[in-house]
């Protein structure tokens, strides 16, 4: 039971049994569509509005449990009285079961008592079927639909290959993505996700899925900031952005903080990210946050983002926005059991304020002069937040913004409400991630700015003309191998020359879809055997992809000289430990 | 520690003794040397009871309890009541019970927390049982035989149970008793384990029949001895399997 | 295993007894008496069935005979071949075959003679007929003479084979003659095989039982091979061979280094490379004896050398000593494990393990909560585990020891160990309650007092002259009323006389409790009462009552009437016995006559003899009773 239930409960002994008849008449109603959790219960006479609360949502969680309790032993059969009366019966028997104990119930009590040993018997029967200790892990087994637990490791900490070294160290079994190319076999494997499991997320780079029951709190790597505990949604808006090394970013509404940090491991600490947030409070907790992940590029600044001069010559280089407003949240699933959550009756007002305010952000964001890119994300499933801002505010920049494919391979689009509206991204609880919704627009005509990017080797200049995708993909490439790659043995040590290709291979199991082309003509005469599958691969990508590689085809060859002898460096280093690999 | 005895002939012990943590009932026979047997075991930790219970000797299958209590069919007599009243303990609660399925014994299986029962039994026995006994109670049925009681001998270190039961149902049980379970059998070969064993936390008693492997089983899964119950798929696995086939 | 068990075989007589079991059981089990004006099917049927009785006697012997017996090739081959050691199979076979033919020959000589039976026109005929036949099959069971004997002979000396079981665990200890096989298995198990210091003192097998693992295991120990070909082997050596041979058995191969046998140590190897195929796919032990007097280490390099070679093999040495009892139990759990494991690894493949998995698997409970269930065991309990290993207590005095002391008076105490609060209420009357009442609450224990006070009381009351007063205060009307009460019965009364007075019997009624007296007390009492009665002879005192008629009663006593608007079920009438299941008269005529010719027939009408009545044809036959007779002549066959 959660400590503010306990908190709550008084002693008003008088007041229970009213308490009971309240909380039943709430949830009748709220079962029946007729309102929401907190309107009834403020709408009730009852004093103690935050017990009637609590007791409401607490019944309507353990409601499956408990009639499923009252099936396996035909309660309502042997007890005419509770039949008559089943919400009231369901209340009581989640205080009985679940909550404190009954505390005045008349001759309902006296009936539930009746069946005392039955009851509790039966509840004792589901934990042993779930293989559960503690009734709330029975909550959230029974609950169907539940989204499993997400964790995004931390360029900036680690890598990849080590997280996943550590856990199954731990005694975890790992499944790489590769594992996962038939189209649903993803959403078949995270459904049926068992403890001691790890899947690694094909869709977004470094995110890791682990059972929904997974306690990370005292885990070494959450502590030290290896892995960050963040719904797959959440991590779009930045993946999506995908800013280069060195440029300059501005994170319009940052708290808590975690977008911020996906920022600066994208952009590998290089660059500069500019976040804002208005609440003083959370801007501390997301201070601490970002520290621990070892993001040292961003600069936290308690101020309205609104009334931020987009002429400062301080934010004359920032060409990326990311827009990811306060929402009404109705797509976080998590929050609240679908049955208690306020988006019964969508409140209209809340919305049309809401999406004001997320159109006058997202305007601003595109007023700052260098601008290039604006992801503009919400965590809302409805579409006044969603498409219709989105519309608005292409209408009003027709001339100087477009919409940008986002996640060309992911399912879900946006609603169909205006032109360019797939384009967009919608994610929902059955994709096993929150609701979420993002779009992306780019500037017409944009010029690109010089960016500064630290590397091993020192600064690396870009000349200006280059398309930025490309760019974008060279530097995370650089990125990678500034991590640490381990290479499964495969006879690196006497074919030091195909190591390299083999480094790639490895890697790009794990980044990605994105396959540096430039590796093809190296690759060829080294070792026809694994390029021909790598060059199957790199196809079969490249043909989805087809515009950008082919152009950027020449440059890329000369990147990737300076990839691979940063790579083969490490490598020589590291020829004597041959620790495991994802890729296999 | 199992000791092996017998009733006048018997090997059915559990058919003639009651043993709990807290006390310990045996019929009355024509001479004393199956009281003897449990009287040099217990007498001087729990006291140990010479009853009939309605005028019948297999009063280990007419009745049920435990450390907490103790439940008597409504057949009892006042005298017997009486008696046994007057030479327990007084943390033990005993009371009479209506009940159609009056063997208690054979219909209700249970250590000093859990209590598997009938199917069938009644809603109020049930619920006498959950309070007299202080357990929690569930219907249940062992290698779908329906007298649960009849075919498990359980304990608070441990639980044998019927042979046939499936490893999925020693599972299930094992996971409601809480307790580690094996299937088996006592006084060489037979079925029905309370009928030939009565057992409590620190000693068991079983047929006389009963062979050494029956006995050293028991032994480990009762905890009754140094063997912990993973002895049985370790130490004893090749015994079992050469005796068994 | 029971099968094996040849203790069971029947004796087989010896063909005289045969002839003399089966002659005395057909004279004493068929009808003796014939004669020779009976119809002649009547005579003939009369000597069939003696024919056809000794055959059947003859054929259920000699059935029980070939039955009883071991086939050779239904047994274990292990006791085939040792049967074959023992006793030849060709022997043996021939033997049974004999039999076997005997009994064929018995049944179509009685099959003969009663046909020509048929043929027989008089007793006479009939009688020699049926001599002859007897004859044949005694002279042909006088032929299987020396096959009994043999199999008589089998029968002794399998009953006393050792009852070896083929299927169990066993280990089977060999070796040359003197090494040391009998006083190891002395040494593990209870068997006490004779122990001599000189070759071939065991010349059987020989079975041991020893406990390990919670299991028993056999162990046979052999008679001593010897270093030849296996034509060469006698009956005694073949036993060893045979047993090692043929039981899935661990081998313990004993040798002495010592050379105390008599055998070289290069003799020893050489027996064990002869025999060494006879261990193949078991669990083999080289155990290296008399180490207490030579060791192996004590043996030159070229000596040691051959056990090395033994170890390279992959064949265990093991060293004990039976005088010192030094590693024989190291030997003994080495050869049970090494035969366990092989026997696990054999029964895991098969199918019957599958059935019984169930029973080796700990199910271990997945908690389901956080509450503790704590074992419960007392203090005193967990005490008297640590006093158990340091030493005994005295022994308590149990209820049993009481039980003989007292022998007759004992009388068990239930009330001895109650738990009460206040010792002294132990022997306390328990209450007897009813219904929730107490019945002593309402018994009043001074009540005698009270009544004795009441008596009292009355008596004054009585002496006062409380009851005296007359009645004497009744007015005319009451008085009248009783005066015309007093007449009406009065009516009553002469009524009643009346009546009785017609109803009356008239025979003298004698009371229930009247009792018989004797004619000498009745003298005394009427003496007494001054009555002077002639008693003697002719007085019919002595005599008895005669019996009175039966008076009819004068109402017929009513059945209770039923409720004639209770609907019936049936007609509570039923039929007689003798027309139940007749549908007619002329079918009840029918029957009737039936059953009444079915009495005739079974009827013995005219007293006539039977051939059931003893008959005695000659009184004094002349053989017997003229000249000098030898013993048994004198009996009547």
């Amino acid at each position: 039971m959660p400590s503010f239930i306990k908190k709550i409960y008084s002693n008003d002994g008088l007041m229970t049994s009213v308490l009971y008849r309240t909380t039943a008449d709430i949830i009748e109603q709220v079962l029946g569509k007729r309102g929401s959790v907190k309107s009834l219960v403020l709408k009730s006479n009852y004093q103690n509005k935050k017990q009637l609360y609590a007791i409401t949502c607490e019944t309507l969680k353990y409601r499956d449990v408990i009639l499923q309790i009252i099936a396996g032993t035909d309660l309502l059969r042997h007890e005419k009285l509770l039949a008559k009366s089943e919400t009231i019966t369901l209340v009581l028997l989640y205080d009985f079961l679940f909550g404190r104990g009954i505390q005045t119930g008349g001759q309902f009590k006296k009936a539930l008592l009746n069946h005392k040993a039955a009851l509790q018997a039966e509840l004792a029967r589901l934990k042993v079927k779930a293989k559960v200790t503690k009734n709330e892990d029975l909550l959230s087994d029974l609950q169907s639909g539940s989204i499993p637990r997400y964790a995004r490791v931390n360029y900036l900490k680690t890598t990849p290959q080590n997280v996943v070294q550590h856990f199954q160290d731990e005694g975890y079994t790992f499944s790489p993505k590769s594992a996962f190319k038939q189209p649903g076999s993803f959403h078949k494997a995270v459904k049926a996700i068992q403890t001691m499991q790890l899947l690694q997320d094909p869709h977004i780079d470094g995110l890791l899925v682990f059972p929904q029951n997974t306690d990370f709190h005292k885990h070494p790597l959450y502590i030290d900031g290896s892995i960050i505990l963040q719904d797959k949604a959440s991590c779009v808006p930045a993946y999506v952005l995908s800013p280069p090394n060195g440029s300059h970013v501005i994170d319009c509404c940052a708290a808590p903080g975690n977008k911020t940090s996906h920022l600066a491991a994208i952009m590998a600490n290089t660059g500069k990210i500019f976040s804002f947030d208005l609440d003083k409070k959370r801007l501390e907790t997301m201070r601490s946050l970002t520290s621990k992940a070892g993001v040292t590029s961003a600069e936290l600044t308690h101020h309205d983002f609104l009334t931020v001069d987009p002429k400062d010559p301080k934010f004359a280089r920032v060409q990326y926005m990311l827009v990811d407003p306060s929402c009404s949240g109705s797509g976080i699933y998590s929050r609240l059991d679908p049955l208690t959550s306020e988006n019964m009756e969508a409140d209209d007002d809340r919305l049309a304020n809401l999406a004001s305010f997320q159109t006058k952000i997202l305007t601003h964001a595109m007023s700052f002069p260098a601008v290039k890119k604006v992801v503009y994300s919400t965590c809302s499933v409805h579409q006044q937040e969603n498409e219709d801002v989105v519309a608005a505010v292409l209408r009003d920049h027709r001339d100087s913004f477009t919409l940008d494919t986002v996640l060309p391979d992911w399912p879900r689009r946006g609603l169909d409400i205006f032109a360019g509206a797939e384009k967009c991204a919608r994610m929902h609880a059955d994709d096993l991630t929150n609701g979420f919704f993002v779009a992306l627009f780019s500037k017409i005509g944009a010029v690109d700015i010089d960016l500064d990017v630290q590397t091993e080797n020192g600064t690396l200049a870009f000349d200006g003309q280059k398309k930025h995708a490309t760019k974008r993909k060279y530097n995370k490439e650089i990125a990678q191998h500034k991590d640490t790659i381990d290479i499964k043995d495969k006879g690196s040590k006497s074919r030091k020359s195909t190591a390299k290709h083999e480094s790639n291979v490895a890697q790009n199991e794990f980044k990605s879809n994105e396959e540096p082309p430039s590796k093809i003509p190296k690759v060829v005469f080294q070792n026809p055997q694994i390029t021909q599958s790598a060059q199957k691969r790199k196809r079969k990508k490249a043909r989805r992809k087809s515009e950008p590689v082919t152009k950027t085809h020449k440059k890329t060859i000369k990147r990737n000289d300076i990839s691979s002898s940063v790579a083969n460096k490490r490598l020589k280093r590291k020829s004597n430990d041959n620790t495991s690999v994802v890729a296999k | 520690m199992a000791v092996r005895t017998q009733f006048e002939g018997n090997n059915e012990v559990g058919v003639f003794a009651k043993l709990t943590n807290s006390y310990c009932l045996v019929a009355m026979g024509g001479s004393e040397n199956f009281y003897s047997v449990f009287e040099g075991e217990l007498a001087e930790t729990i006291p140990v009871i010479h009853t009939s219970i309605a005028g019948c000797r297999i009063i280990g299958r007419m009745c049920v309890g435990n450390r907490n209590g103790l439940l008597v069919p409504s057949t009892t007599t006042d005298q017997e009541l009486q008696h046994i009243r007057n030479s327990l303990p007084d943390s033990v609660k005993i009371q009479r019970v209506e009940e159609r399925l009056s063997a208690l014994g054979n219909v209700i299986a249970c250590n000093d927390y859990v209590a598997l029962v009938h199917p069938d039994l009644d809603k109020e026995t049930e619920q006498i049982l959950a309070d007299t006994l202080k357990v929690e109670v569930f219907r249940q049925t062992i290698a779908e035989q329906v007298l649960v009681g009849s075919y498990c001998a359980i304990s608070n270190q441990g639980g044998l149970v019927h042979p046939k039961t499936s490893v999925e149902d020693q599972d299930e049980l094992s996971s409601l008793l809480q307790v580690p379970l094996v299937a088996g059998t006592l006084n060489r070969g037979s079925e029905v384990i309370s009928g030939g064993m009565v057992v409590n936390d620190w000693v068991a008693f079983c047929g006389l029949d009963t062979t050494s492997t029956e006995v050293n089983v028991i032994e480990s899964v009762f905890k009754l001895g140094d063997n912990q119950p993973s002895t049985m798929s370790t130490q004893m696995r090749e015994s079992l399997i050469d005796s068994m086939t | 295993m029971s099968h094996y068990n040849f203790k069971k075989i029947t004796v087989v007589p010896s063909s005289k007894d045969f002839i003399d079991i089966v002659l005395s059981k057909t004279q004493r089990k068929t009808p003796t008496v014939i004669h020779k004006q009976y119809a002649i099917g009547r005579i003939r049927t009369f000597y069939m069935r003696k024919i056809k009785y000794t055959q059947q006697n003859y054929h259920d012997k000699l059935t029980m005979i070939l039955t009883d017996f071991p086939k050779l090739q239904d047994i274990h081959p292990f006791y085939a071949d040792l049967m074959n050691v023992l006793y030849d199979r060709d022997h043996y076979k021939l033997a049974l075959g004999q039999i076997n033919t005997a009994r064929h020959l018995i049944d179509s000589v009685s099959k003969d003679y009663t046909r020509l039976m048929k043929y027989g026109d008089s007793l006479y005929r009939c009688k020699q007929l049926k001599r002859a036949a007897l004859g044949r099959m005694c002279t042909i069971m006088k032929r299987q003479a020396q096959s009994l004997a043999y199999l008589e002979q089998v029968r002794q000396h399998l009953s006393r084979l050792p009852s070896i079981d083929p299927n169990t665990r066993t280990l089977l200890i060999c070796g040359f003659p003197n090494v040391g096989k009998s006083s190891f298995i002395n040494k593990i198990t209870r068997a006490d095989v004779e122990v001599q210091p000189y070759a071939f003192t065991t010349k059987s097998l020989f079975v041991g039982h020893t406990d390990y693992k919670y299991l028993r295991w056999q162990v046979v120990d052999t008679p001593g091979i010897l270093d030849h070909s296996l034509e060469e082997r006698n009956t005694i050596e073949m036993q060893a061979i045979t047993a090692l041979a043929h039981l899935r058995a661990a081998i313990l191969y004993i040798m002495d280094v010592s050379e105390q046998c008599g055998k070289s140590l290069e003799e020893q190897i050489e027996l064990f490379h002869n025999i060494k195929p006879l261990f193949t796919n078991k669990p083999l032990i080289v155990c290296v004896n008399k180490i207490d007097v030579k060791r192996i280490d004590e043996l030159d390099d070229e000596r040691k050398k051959v056990f090395d070679e033994f170890k390279a093999d992959g064949i265990s040495v093991m060293e004990m000593s039976t005088v010192s009892e030094e590693g024989v139990m190291n030997v003994k759990t080495e050869a049970c494990d090494r035969l366990l494991a092989q026997r696990v690894e054999v029964k895991m493949k098969g199918k019957k393990v599958t059935s019984m998995l169930n029973r080796l698997h700990v199910a271990v409970p997945a908690k389901r909560d956080t509450k503790a269930r704590p074992p419960c065991i007392p203090e005193s309990v967990l005490k008297k585990r640590q006093a158990m290993d340091t030493g005994e207590k005295p022994k308590r005095k149990l209820e049993r020891d009481i039980m003989e002391e007292e022998d007759d008076d004992y009388i068990l105490d239930l009330q001895k160990h109650y738990d009460l609060k206040n010792d002294e209420e132990k022997y306390d009357v328990i209450p007897e309650i009813w219904e929730g009442h107490n019945i002593a609450d309402f018994v009043d224990p001074d009540i005698m007092e009270k009544l004795e006070a009441l008596e009292r009381e009355e008596e004054l009351r009585e002496k006062a002259g409380a009851y005296d007063s007359d009645m004497s205060d009744e007015d005319e009307e009451m008085k009248e009323i009783r005066k015309t009460a007093k007449q009406i019965r009065e009516v009553k009364g002469l009524i009643m006389i009346e009546s009785k007075g017609k109803r009356k019997v008239e025979k003298p009624h004698l009371p229930r409790t009247a009792i018989k007296l004797r004619e000498r007390q009745m003298e005394r009492k009427m003496r007494a009462m001054g009555a002077d009665v002639e008693f003697g002879e002719d007085s019919h005192l002595g005599r008895e009552r005669s019996k009175s008629a039966s008076r009819q009663a004068l109402k017929r006593k009513r059945s209770e009437s039923r409720d004639p608007s209770a609907s019936r079920q049936r007609s509570s009438s039923r039929t007689p016995r003798d027309k139940s299941g007749i549908r007619d008269k002329e079918m009840g005529a029918k029957v009737r006559k039936i059953a009444k010719k079915a009495q005739q027939k079974n009827f013995n009408r005219f007293g006539k003899i039977g051939e059931s009545d003893r008959h005695i044809s000659e009184k004094k036959p002349k053989h017997l009773f003229a000249g000098k007779r030898k013993m048994g002549k004198t009996d009547r066959r």
